[in-house]
């Protein structure tokens, strides 16, 4: 038995897996920071129809099942899709069935939880500092540097952690988007699918163990970052 | 000298004022809860824009609606101290008045003539009320402002700490000769620390409304006083029959 999960831990394929979510997680990570922070600012701070269309569309992928948000970016960013043909025919962009489509992915599933904590932390108090902030002579990029972001680091870090932990664990928007390619798309949570479906206990136990210890060490930090 | 005419509709009334205040003085501003002070000082700062008027400072003009322009409130170089959140809570005090200038040293000359240097590397949490509203005062007046507009700063403190910060912000008006409004509830704080007082109801000017409050406030004191007396009687030591005084 032991033997077993040892060899599957040191397979290649899975070798491959873990990397590729590396890679995909290395792009995501920062894009949910670059994109989330601001949208969080935006949906918090913001007034207006816009705003509003904007706060139901962050929901959608929590609301929503995995499959439905992974179907209605397929269609959109397909090669027939209505962005997907023009991105593919103009830029020579393929999302889908590809590494960018996992990332997309993975930053779709983690929006809502990167965005939600900054947006409850940018109201309240944060206004009249902001206020103080223009009083004292300060623009607008400076405020945000020197004012919001660090007076909502809590905030942010813990919506990073959760967005991680959900980006990580992501299954259905993957599916469709990556189209879970064995050796191209097959990240750690769909080679876990995919080794259950086709009976390797050990390489799916093997997997699911690491995204287990990666869970707790992002728990880990998210309560230290409470308590800090 | 600070001039400002301006109205703005808030909600069933209406803010219709006209003031001035010299340089060197301050102008109190105070009424009941609800009149449109906080508007008012948010006007001036640039933080609000009222629907008519013009402010100017001495010949530097911040709003003219008729004209289109409205300053912002960075470049009218006001301080502007609140009651609350007028201090960057994840910043030392050092770091909060060096983010007002340039000038790191006049910083902490404010600190050190407001007793507080010794507080440089402490943050708003680790303070006192007394110490914080210190703090923000030396940030307000970091920047060198050309005026200085003060939302009730002394209002969540204890009587004693209140007290000091008068005299302090008396000094404050003898340094820095600007034109100071400051925003208080206050009677007795009303009339220590202004050189004018404006009283708003509803959005106007009420001189009579002060009038009626303070001659409230010592008849209440009076009563005060009356219902006291009886007990220091009791409690005086009575001199022993026969013994002369």
């Amino acid at each position: 038995m032991p033997e077993a999960w040892i060899a599957a831990a040191l397979d290649p394929g899975v070798a491959f897996s873990i990397s590729l979510t590396l890679k995909v997680m290395a792009m995501a990570v920062p894009l949910l920071f670059l994109i989330g922070v601001p949208l969080g600012y935006l949906l918090g701070r913001g007034r207006g129809r816009l705003v509003a269309v904007l706060d139901v569309l962050v929901s959608l992928p929590l609301i929503l099942p995995p499959m439905a948000v992974g179907f209605g970016l397929l269609l959109l960013l397909g090669r027939q899709g209505l962005l997907g043909a023009p991105l593919e025919r103009w830029l020579g962009l393929e999302l889908v069935f590809s590494v960018p489509g996992l990332v997309l992915a993975a930053v779709t599933a983690g929006m809502p939880l990167m965005v939600r904590p900054v947006q409850a932390a940018v109201r309240g108090e944060l206004t009249r500092l902001i206020e103080l902030s223009s009083v004292l002579g300060k623009g607008g990029t400076t405020t945000f540097l020197r004012v919001v972001l660090p007076h909502c680091r809590r905030s942010i870090a813990a919506g990073l952690f959760l967005a991680t932990g959900r980006a990580l664990g992501e299954v259905g928007v993957s599916l469709l988007l990556g189209g879970d390619i064995i050796g191209r798309t097959n990240t750690v949570s769909l080679e876990i699918y995919n080794a259950v479906f086709t009976g390797d206990i050990p390489r799916a136990g093997v997997l699911a163990l690491l995204l287990a210890l990666i869970s707790v060490g992002l728990t880990l930090l998210l309560k230290k970052t409470g308590k800090d | 000298m600070l001039r400002a005419r301006l109205t703005k509709r808030l909600g069933h009334f209406t803010l219709d004022v006209d003031l001035s205040c010299p340089a060197g003085s301050i102008l109190v501003l105070t009424g009941p809860s609800g009149s449109g002070k906080t508007t008012l000082l948010r006007i001036l700062a640039g933080l609000d824009a009222p629907d008519a008027g013009r402010i100017a400072l001495g010949d530097e003009l911040w709003l003219d609606t008729g004209a289109g322009l409205r300053r912002k409130p960075k470049e009218r170089g006001v301080g502007l101290v609140f009651q609350e959140y007028s201090l960057f809570p994840h910043m030392t005090l050092a770091d909060n008045v060096a983010y007002a200038t340039r000038d790191r040293a006049f910083g902490l000359e404010l600190l050190a003539s407001f007793g507080i240097a010794h507080l440089s590397g402490a943050r708003p949490g680790q303070m006192s009320g007394g110490e914080r509203q210190r703090g923000a005062l030396c940030q307000a007046l970091a920047r060198r402002p050309k005026a200085l507009l003060l939302d009730e700063p002394f209002s969540a403190l204890d009587a004693a700490t209140r007290s000091a910060l008068r005299q302090e912000l008396l000094r404050v008006r003898e340094t820095f000769a600007m034109p100071i409004i400051h925003v208080t509830h206050d009677l007795a704080e009303a009339a220590l620390l202004g050189d004018q007082v404006l009283a708003l109801n509803k959005g106007r000017p009420d001189p009579g409304w002060f009038d009626h409050q303070v001659a409230e406030r010592l008849e209440e004191e009076s009563v005060l006083r009356a219902r006291r007396a009886p007990a220091a009687v009791f409690t005086q030591p009575t001199a022993p029959q026969g013994a002369s005084l």
